[in-house]
């Protein structure tokens, strides 16, 4: 037998203070725990509740490096951080699962918020706010990981792909990839030449597309086909290109 | 020419050969069919247009989206975080974009809503019943026999125990059937929750500190709870 209804949540979502600072700093973590859950579930359903337990387990968890409480909030958040991945509707097409984005989200939390950091984060809110920008960030490096793959052969190794990068070597290879734009652009002749070049190897269009966005600068698809034509035909004679290629 | 191979190889089998400007077009994926078959029948062309594909994934692996912000900082941006010289940077090149303006949007989907806010909707409630009469639990461990709630498809087993070195008293529970993922299971005493927990990979739960006398337990899953009403525990 089974019968259903509605409840009716409570009209407006309160918050409220029931403990100190220092009183939660003294809370046994199993307590805390307890206390957090009830306190959530009571915010789920439009209840008056603290989120002050929930904020202090975020604090054991990131200025202390708490293990226990990192995991707490991983299993407790987990659900959350996935429903923020699923909206953005780049989830079904990205090929990898859920739980693949939601521990790169986490993951990137960790890193960016040292204890150093915490301070910055007054409340709980702030905290889930940030959390949910990282699984963005995770979101847009899947989708940017994927374009890398189909504009790029299998053998080759796209930059913001490699698996583990330090932020130094990032910021080297950057300053190398821009140092070979320059070397490039000192061997465009006109306006129609940057114009290709950048939209071609830069933005990754096509020709046809490039036309449609500069129609001032071409008279044709195949005024752009020329111009790439010849630019291609240059670079492709030039030895210290080939030389950098090479390197 | 753009394709000319090193070492002069690439004689055409069926002149005449293909210009440089099909060669490109068929590395851009933008070439006519006669031209593919061309390439698919001609071991010389299709070297060339090799030599153009090679050539353009070089340039493109160096230069792809060079210029473009990376994510941290798109965040930054997107929140009006960014220093002004910098923003002004990224809003330029976001304009002329199409990739950063995709993925600015992405992270305007995924933080459109408050990163935790409460149902919008009023929860459905399931009731579950007993498969047996007695809907009375005891504490006392002689009398531990479990009874199970039955709510369509869902069968919830319950049962009753003293909490070890506490005062307290401890529900534990287990929720069989095609259960969703996420599923909180409560205690609520005059409508507050009092207790609450999420249900582990079984289906099962803890709910400690657990009052004398009539409380509710409400397993909330998605958009719907199953309620086990009138639960009174001695």
């Amino acid at each position: 037998m089974q019968q259903t209804y509605t409840v009716r949540p409570a009209s407006r979502t309160t918050l409220i203070h029931t403990v100190d600072a220092a009183s939660l700093c003294d809370l046994d973590f199993a307590t805390l725990v307890r206390r957090c859950s009830v306190e959530s579930e009571r915010f789920y359903r439009g209840q008056p509740h603290d989120p002050a337990y929930s904020y202090e387990l975020f604090r054991r968890a990131l200025v202390e490096r708490s293990e226990q409480s990192w995991e707490y909030i991983y299993s407790h958040y987990s659900p959350l951080v996935e429903s923020w991945v699923r909206r953005s509707g780049a989830f079904t097409s990205s090929g990898e699962t859920s739980e693949y984005f939601v521990v790169s989200a986490f993951t990137r939390f960790w890193r960016a918020v040292t204890a150093e950091k915490f301070a910055a984060f007054p409340n709980l809110a702030s905290l889930l706010h940030y959390l949910q920008l990282c699984a963005g960030c995770v979101v847009i490096d899947s989708v940017r990981a994927q374009s890398w793959a189909e504009m790029l052969p299998e053998e080759a190794i796209p930059y913001g792909r490699a698996p583990v990068v330090s932020p130094d070597e990032e910021a080297m290879e950057r300053v190398n990839r821009e140092e070979f734009w320059n070397y490039i652009n000192t061997q465009l002749n006109d306006e129609a030449e940057r114009v290709v070049v950048y939209n071609s190897f830069v933005m990754g269009m096509k020709p046809g597309d490039i036309y449609t966005g500069r129609p001032d600068l071409f008279g044709g698809i195949s005024d752009v086909y020329n111009v790439k034509r010849n630019v291609l035909g240059r670079l492709s004679r030039n030895q210290e290109l080939r030389r950098l290629l090479a390197s | 020419m753009v394709g000319q191979q090193a070492d002069g190889n690439d004689a055409c089998a069926y002149p005449p050969e293909l210009d440089d400007v099909e060669l490109i077009a068929a590395a851009d994926g933008e070439a006519s069919a006669k031209t593919y078959a061309h390439l698919g029948a001609c071991p010389g062309c299709a070297a060339r247009a090799e030599a153009v594909t090679e050539l353009q994934s070089q340039l493109r692996e160096r230069l792809y989206r060079l210029f473009c912000p990376t994510s941290d900082e798109l965040a930054t941006f997107a929140q009006g975080l960014m220093v002004a010289d910098m923003r002004d940077v990224v809003a330029d090149h976001v304009i002329s974009c199409p990739h950063c303006l995709g993925e600015l949007n992405m992270l305007a989907a995924i933080t459109a809503t408050p990163p935790h806010r409460s149902p919008a909707l009023p929860l459905r409630r399931v009731v579950a019943y007993p498969g047996s009469p007695d809907v009375s639990l005891s504490t006392s461990p002689a009398l531990n026999d479990p009874i199970v709630y039955h709510a369509g498809a869902l069968r919830i087993v319950l049962s009753v125990e003293r909490q070890r070195g506490a005062a307290g008293t401890r529900l534990r529970g287990v929720l069989r059937g095609n259960r969703p993922q996420v599923v909180t299971a409560s205690l609520l005493c005059n409508n507050r929750v009092i207790s609450s927990s999420l249900l582990d990979e079984q289906g099962g739960f803890i709910l400690d500190d657990v009052p004398a006398g009539d409380v509710v337990l409400s397993l909330r899953l998605a958009d719907y709870e199953v309620v086990v009403e009138a639960l009174r525990l001695l």
